[in-house]
């Protein structure tokens, strides 16, 4: 490592280097302003290189440029001597908002070209991304990211907020909800089991619902900030938001309630 | 009279204030009557309440009003 501003850090082989020894390579390049942490902090100068054997899904260099680059350069440091795969690299859990959450996005980035999200609205899109990924990230494999076109589109086809067999013909309640006690958040929140079946309900909507949901309802934004963000008009906001709570109460609901 | 069935469609509006006066009227009158919607309404607050103490890993304030602050500067 090199003591300059930004720092430079390097481990294991150099792209030259795994080149001469005719090894198969994968390269990814992340600029860091394309690392949420960097970004909020205003220092954006560096990237981050990883170097992989694309034959044995393993790390073999890793060289950064940023301001904190040898604080960053422990996690390849440490997936190059034990021989992590860069799947599991890319799927671990790094806290969200983190300089090490960009060696994750990094290891991502071998599989999604970076340079085609150009300009603002591909950055914005990346973000966006990870912002709406991270329910489902904790624990989980990140399967794709979240494409903008879809957040617009409301499915037709969708079911209404609780099933139509939960009510007569004339509307009531048959049979109806159970009284949850006062503190049913909280025990639900206890047992890890539980926040798994959380997240994995949380998982399974789709992304515009699980987008809207994960900003408004995790993340605490409001209303008028989603609407900007996901450049959707409010009144689809709220159908996307109502759905997505509606699933998650009956995910809860069946869960409290199994005999 | 609003049925059971149309009030649970009418939930979130209601909670995110954004209902008409008199549909609010309405809606308080049906849950002021039926304790069955009552009890989701009350769920209804619970999950969210549930939702938002999920976050293991808050955003901290000033780094989210900064990444706010960005998405609103690439609109323009
Ligand atoms: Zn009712």
């Amino acid at each position: 490592m090199t003591l300059t501003d930004p720092q430079v850090a390097s481990v294991g082989l150099s792209e030259q280097e795994a080149r001469t020894k005719g090894i198969d390579l994968m390269v990814s390049k992340l600029p860091l302003s394309y690392v949420p942490r960097a970004l909020a902090a205003r220092e954006t100068r560096g990237f981050i290189k990883l170097i992989a054997d694309r034959r044995m899904n393993r790390l073999v260099g890793a060289h950064i440029l940023g301001t904190e680059a040898g604080e960053m350069i422990q996690e390849p440091t440490l997936a190059i001597t034990h021989g992590i795969k860069v799947d599991d690299l890319a799927a671990a859990f790094h806290p969200y908002l983190t300089l090490a959450e960009g060696i994750k996005l990094a290891a991502q980035t071998f599989t999604k070209d970076v340079k085609k999200l150009q300009g603002r609205s591909g950055l914005k899109t990346w973000i966006f991304s990870i912002l709406t990924n991270r329910a489902k990230t904790r624990g989980r494999r990140d399967k794709r990211s979240v494409p903008f076109s879809v957040l617009s589109g409301l499915d037709p086809e969708d079911e209404p907020a609780v099933h139509r067999s939960r009510f007569t013909s004339s509307g009531g309640w048959a049979p109806p909800p159970e009284r949850w006690d006062e503190d049913t958040p909280e025990r639900l929140l206890l047992g890890s089991e539980t926040r798994a079946l959380i997240d994995h309900a949380i998982a399974e909507l789709p992304a515009g619902q699980r987008a809207v949901i994960t900003l408004r309802d995790i993340e605490g934004l409001d209303l008028a900030e989603i609407c900007n963000i996901l450049e959707i008009s409010g009144t689809n906001q709220r159908v996307l938001l109502h759905r997505a709570r509606a699933k998650i109460r009956s995910a809860l609901e069946q869960h409290l309630h199994r005999p | 009279m609003l049925t059971c069935q149309e009030l649970t469609e009418l939930v979130t509006d209601y909670l995110e204030n954004r209902m008409s006066f008199m549909d609010r009227l309405r809606f308080r009158v049906h849950i002021g009557m039926c304790r069955h919607c009552r009890a989701y309404l009350d769920q209804m607050r619970k999950t969210i309440r549930t939702l938002g103490e999920l976050s293991a890993e808050p955003i901290p304030p000033a780094i989210r009003d900064e990444l706010l602050a960005r998405f609103r500067d690439w609109k323009r």
